[in-house]
């Protein structure tokens, strides 16, 4: 899987800023809100009393904030659910009918079809949840004002602050059911659909047996288990619109163990029923359900170790290097000449064997890119080797620097290829200082090599002229697997976190404004949030003093100008002061204050962790805080909002 | 400004939805099924409708209705084109990110969208099957994709009944894509025993009986593209479908496949009759009649040109001999006159071109070659000139047969062009060239010798051999050399008869000339010299004699060798003579020696 952005928690809170953007936005909220307060309160009741109101305003919030009472939020919360249950009911059959289209949609054949899946079904569930989120919340208060039914509630007894925070309960709750339904019955539909069995197409005689002559099959594949000793020209049944074929391994004591290909990210367990008694080839075969398409990887990734980076390069004469790029858009794998001295390290730390689901053989994935200057010969794939060395603390000169035997393998490109590193490895060597190297040592993976769980992992491509590419998660270890059903339940928290800014944002928006005005609005805000980070590329680029960063096409409104005009991007804009006013008006305001905006919205497209769940790995605790605290911060945020709009609004007046 | 109260108003839009729905109805009323058999496919719905109807462009004539495809229209209320753009950006996003499970997923959901427009359908199958295969390192991930891609163009022959291209592009993309690829040879392999895959995929088209051909050890990747186009030629011969194409190039393609798989079959495998047979049933689809679906060959399809005239490529003889006719009636109209002018013309010519005219041909060089060429049009009698000199009777006979004439002409430089265009001559000759039996002689000979040469054995060598009774002997076996002797004696034989291949810079003269150099070289490594005899001597002297002495390279030439024998025969006298000297400076040292 592709992760562009290793953060933690910490790092994100403090380095990347999350912190001081959330000081920042508070305290221009604050001041805007005291200000902005002020000018419509003077412009009520003249400048001195203004000061007053304010005033009052701010310091009635304190009594209102810790004289919440949970029984009458709680109220209120009741009301909002029973209110809008009929829309509950809706918006779930609305996603049952969905359901039952997908099945048109998705099917079993395909690489992996649970990526499919995975992405119809978080999109369908955070769109389906979004649009219930900004229903729910953006009608129910300015239709309890309009209708004036909202006088029943504020002569009682109640808070301003109790009524915006019971809302916001209320619509979250029936939210959560909603959503844990939702994803109750995506699960339920997803595991059904993956779920399945085959049998044999046609008996298998001992002549399907079709037996691996140099690493080859009769018909000029390579057989897909490189164990095999014979495989099959039988496939499964076609089920789910895939089929597996069969081969044979021989094992030591001279048995027959049958395995499936892996096809549609899957391969099945194969029993054998019934061998031929002559020759003791397996006839008749059971397949068990699908195994390896539904996972949870736990990956150790590389880490930065002081100074140095996660992941290093050299370049082919062993010097530090960035890595070549091969003329790829996405300049994400670095890529290293094989047959030189160019290698990538990689940084490990943390590999202690309590970390491991089996310490006794540690299973490291890798997802490497290739690429070919040369065909070469097709029917190999570019060779590569790692080494695995332990870390020397230059510090202290008495460590002996330890290395593991090379380990050569065959790439196999965008698919996660495991190598099995036994605990105890052989033919290592150990180099001390003033000593004579020693050679054919048996190391242990942990007590020799991974040192205080610290390790670098070297790769080397060994094709002359061809290049491996890398990339920090290209390589990591396989810590094991956790629960799917619970990864799943992760992955919908994101979309639980989305829900919660989504309603906050239409309960502050709907304290002062109309209901389809807010519907507006907060499909805004979320399409804003949702396209965040291409409006701050698109700022930085244009905004930018590096004529080469600068992008085609100019601001909005350039663009909208050339959009109109039907003017290609290329072209530049005619002299003149209209355009002197687009550039103004594009670099001066429209995208320094759609950037500035950007920070104080949520960017929602990182709520979805649907990758996580595709792929096959377990989605990061580190990330899923991130999302869930920058979720809660924006709905604080908004409820405080709410509330002083709602407090300030003269209700009669609706 | 008073409002009326609302429900006034509600009733006042009600009034104006109702009116709206009348030119509604009469614009968008579907079409109705008439119970009259009379008027049965009539288009009796509204104007919308009855248009759609008499361009064809109702969904029902367009493909079959998909229900998913309709609620995704439906579902997207009208925005699909908008749809459609950021599904298009959303797979190239996927694509630069190399999550390519995600484009093909992406991109099926996009044809529901626009299922008839085929440009969709060309742009992403080629897509899958060339640039996406092309990103895995594994031939067999590759083959995986090219599948993928084949795949997604089989899905869209149901959308688009009334369009012939999208099984054009299946005919296409398996054709180069199993055919030419880099993978070609690993391609062709897996899909002769690929039979999952055609049972599960091919067979709802195209009978997999049809492209299993025992030769070729199973299903055949050109026979298959062969079927495609066939299918292709069945949508516009028997359905009626419109061409979208132009017609040279369109007819060109069925026959082509049979050609390419007569040249895989005679590359991957022993040739022998069956690689003949292939060569022969090339050459009949190329020019008269495809036997194998007994449809019109390419050089006798009516062919619409760009100027609209309509010719057949097979016929270009036939028009030059009608041309020819009229220039002899012409003559009957102007009796004598066209010899005069061209003695005119010949006596106009330098003295040096007279020389060069006069000269045999078989004596022309290169140089005197290139002249001739300027002085046969400084020479060349115009009909026109001709019919000018015509007696007065005669005038107004020649001046129609001079139009006759020239309509002709124009019909002669369509044929020639567009012959040109696909080197119609070329494979017309090469196909029935390797359809004769020297022909495959000389491809099996070729054969041999890569196998021989591919196991290091170049010279002759003899094998023990015991036979049934037991008893041994040495039997002798070819090398590489006989073998490439072999194929070059063959392939004389088999190229004298087309004087048209001898000439130019064709594939087969530079395949030739390359195996010259390859037996040059091999005759080099067991140290021998060109032999006096070459087979294919001839053929070099005529490259040299027309292109010069760089066409041949370091190869030898008649004169060459005559050369080298001379000299060897001196060497011989000059070693006579000094055998000779030697024994007299003996016998003198005897004498001397017996004096002493």
């Amino acid at each position: 899987m592709v992760v562009e952005e290793f953060r933690s928690f910490s790092d994100w809170l403090l380095n990347d800023g999350a912190l001081l953007t959330f000081v920042f936005v508070t305290v221009i909220c604050a001041v805007s809100g005291l200000l902005l307060g002020f000018v419509v309160s003077s412009f009520r009741h003249g400048p001195g009393e203004a000061f007053y109101a304010v005033s009052q305003t701010v310091f009635q919030a304190v009594p209102d904030l810790f004289g919440m009472k949970f029984r009458r939020i709680w109220a209120i919360a009741r009301l909002a659910i029973k209110e809008n249950f009929r829309l509950f009911v809706v918006t779930l059959a609305i996603f049952v009918a969905a359901l039952a289209i997908a099945g048109w949609f998705i099917g079993g054949g395909g690489k992996n079809p649970e990526r499919s899946y995975v992405a119809f079904l978080f999109f369908a569930a955070q769109v389906l949840i979004s649009i219930f989120a900004v229903l729910v919340s953006a009608f129910s208060l300015p239709n309890d004002i309009l209708s004036k039914t909202i006088y029943t509630v504020v002569t009682k007894p109640v808070r301003a602050s109790e009524i915006v925070l019971g809302r916001f309960v209320g619509f979250a709750v029936i939210g959560t059911v909603l959503l844990a339904i939702v994803g109750g019955l995506s699960y339920v539909f997803m595991v059904r659909g993956i779920d399945h069995t085959h049998e044999l197409s046609e008996e298998i005689t001992v002549d399907k047996w079709l037996p691996i002559v140099d690493g080859f099959t009769p018909d000029g594949r390579r057989p897909f288990d490189p164990r095999a000793a014979f495989e099959s020209s039988v496939f499964t049944t076609r089920n789910n619109d895939h089929v597996h074929r069969l081969a044979i391994i021989q094992l030591p004591n001279g048995a027959f163990d049958v395995v499936a290909d892996e096809t549609a990210g899957h391969t099945h367990d194969v029993e054998v029923v019934e061998s031929d008694p002559v020759t003791q080839h397996p006839k008749m075969v059971r397949f068990g359900p699908p195994r390896g398409n539904l996972r949870a990887r736990q990956p150790i990734y590389s880490s930065p170790r002081g100074d140095l980076a996660a992941l290093t390069l050299t370049d082919e004469t062993g010097s530090p290097a960035t890595g070549v790029n091969v003329g790829e858009v996405w300049d994400y794998h670095k890529y290293i000449q094989g047959g030189t001295q160019s290698t990538a390290t990689f940084r490990f730390s943390g590999l202690t064997p309590s970390k491991f689901s089996n310490a006794d053989q540690v299973n490291l994935d890798l997802n490497l890119a290739v690429f070919r200057t040369h065909i070469g010969d097709l029917r190999r794939r570019i060779e590569a080797e790692i080494e695995l060395r332990n870390v020397v603390d230059v510090a202290e000169t008495e460590t002996a620097q330890v290395k593991s035997v090379k380990i050569p393998f065959e790439t196999e490109e965008f698919k996660v290829q495991t190598l099995t590193i036994p605990r105890k490895l052989k033919n290592g060597t150990i180099r001390a200082v003033g000593q004579p190297d020693r050679t054919n040592q048996e190391l242990d993976f942990f007590e020799d090599l991974a040192t205080n769980g610290e390790l670098d992992l070297i790769v080397r491509c060994i094709d002359q002229k061809q290049y491996v590419g890398v990339a920090r998660a290209s390589i990591y270890f396989h810590a094991g697997d956790t629960s799917f059903g619970w990864n799943y339940v992760r992955g919908f928290l994101g979309i639980w976190a989305q829900m919660l800014a989504i309603i906050a944002l239409s309960i502050a928006l709907s304290t002062f404004l109309k209901g389809p005005v807010v519907l507006i609005s907060s499909v805004g805000v979320v399409v804003f949030g949702y396209s965040a980070n291409f409006i701050v590329f698109v700022a930085n680029s244009v905004l930018s003093t590096d004529k080469l960063a600068n992008m085609w096409g100019g601001g909005p409104s350039e663009a909208l100008y050339r959009l109109v005009t039907q003017m290609n991007l290329q072209h530049p804009l005619p002299p003149g002061l209209g355009t002197e006013i687009l550039k103004f008006v594009d670099k001066q305001l429209l995208l320094p204050g759609l950037k500035s905006l950007s920070f104080a919205v949520p960017r929602f497209e990182n709520f979805n962790l649907a990758n996580y769940l595709a792929y096959g790995y377990t989605i990061d605790n580190q990330l899923l805080l991130i999302n869930l605290l920058t979720a809660f911060t924006f709905a604080a945020g908004m409820m405080v909002i709410g509330y002083f709009c709602f407090k300030t609004r003269e209700i009669a007046a609706a | 400004m008073n409002f009326a109260p609302s429900h006034y108003r509600k009733a006042i839009y009600g009034i104006l939805a109702a009116i709206l729905l009348v030119p509604i109805s009469f614009l968008a009323r579907p079409n109705q099924i008439s119970k009259d058999p009379n008027q049965a496919g009539e288009a009796t719905g509204g104007t919308i409708s009855q248009l759609r109807s008499e361009h064809n462009l109702s969904q029902a004539s367009l493909s079959s209705i998909d229900p998913t495809s309709e609620v995704m229209k439906l579902a997207s209320m009208g925005l699909h084109g908008i749809a459609v753009n950021v599904l298009w950006n959303q797979a190239n996003a996927y694509q630069e990110k190399k999550a390519f499970d995600k484009v093909s997923g992406t991109v099926d959901t996009l044809v529901l969208l626009q299922p008839n427009f085929i440009s969709v359908w060309e742009f992403q199958g080629h897509n899958l099957a060339y640039n996406i295969s092309r990103e895995f390192d594994d031939y067999q991930d590759r083959y995986f994709w090219v599948k993928e891609g084949l795949n997604f163009f089989t899905k869209g022959v149901a959308y688009n009944r009334r369009d012939h291209r999208i099984y054009d592009n299946l005919g296409l993309h398996t054709g180069i894509k199993f055919g030419v690829s880099d993978e070609k040879k690993q391609f062709r392999q897996i899909l002769r025993k690929d039979r999952e895959y055609v049972d599960t995929f091919i067979s709802k088209f195209i009978n997999p009986e049809l492209f299993d051909r025992p030769e070729a050890g199973g299903f055949d990747s050109w026979m298959l593209s062969y079927w495609w186009y066939d299918k292709s030629y069945h949508m516009r011969e028997n359905l009626g479908v419109p061409k979208r194409t132009s017609d040279l190039m369109y007819w060109v393609k069925g026959p082509q496949q049979l050609r390419q798989y007569a040249e895989s079959l005679s590359v991957d495998f022993r040739p022998g009759e069956a690689t003949r047979r292939a060569w022969r049933t090339a050459y009949e689809a190329w020019t008269d009649r495809d036997p194998i679906s007994d449809r019109q060959g390419f050089g006798k399809r009516d062919i619409t040109t760009s100027f609209g005239a309509v010719i057949r490529l097979e016929d270009l003889e036939r028009q030059v001999e009608f041309q020819q006719g009229i220039a002899r009636r012409m003559d009957e109209l102007a009796p004598g006159v066209r010899q005069e002018i061209t003695k005119e013309k010949v006596a106009r010519l330098s003295p040096m071109d007279q020389q060069i005219l006069n000269m045999p041909e078989a004596e022309r060089q290169y140089k005197e070659m290139m002249e001739m060429v300027r002085i046969e049009m400084d020479i060349r009698v115009y009909e026109q000139e001709v019919a000018a000199r015509a007696p007065a009777e005669n005038r107004v006979k020649a001046d129609n047969l001079l139009r006759e004439l020239a309509d002709g002409e124009f019909l002669v430089s369509q044929m020639d062009s567009y012959r040109y265009t696909v080197n119609y001559n070329y494979w017309r000759d090469v196909t029935n060239m390797e359809s004769t039996v020297p022909g495959v002689l000389a491809r099996q000979a070729a054969y041999e010798a890569a196998e021989l040469v591919r196991q290091g054995i170049l010279e002759s060598y003899e094998e023990e051999v015991t036979d049934e009774n037991g008893v041994t002997s040495l039997v002798k076996r070819d090398g590489a050399i006989d073998a490439l002797t072999r194929y070059f004696q063959h392939t004389s034989d088999a190229l004298k008869p087309y004087p048209g291949l001898h000439d130019g810079e064709s594939t087969l003269i530079e395949d030739l000339m390359q195996e010259f150099t390859k037996f040059n070289a091999h005759l080099k490594d067991v140290g021998r010299e060109w032999p006096d005899d070459f087979p294919m001597q001839w053929f070099i002297d005529e490259r040299v004699r027309r292109y010069g002495r760089a066409n041949i390279k370091n190869l030898m030439t008649t004169q060459d060798i005559e050369a080298r024998k001379r000299e060897a025969g001196l060497l011989e006298e000059k070693s006579d003579q000094t055998d000779q000297s030697d024994q007299t400076d003996q016998s003198d040292q005897t004498d001397q020696t017996d004096q002493r």
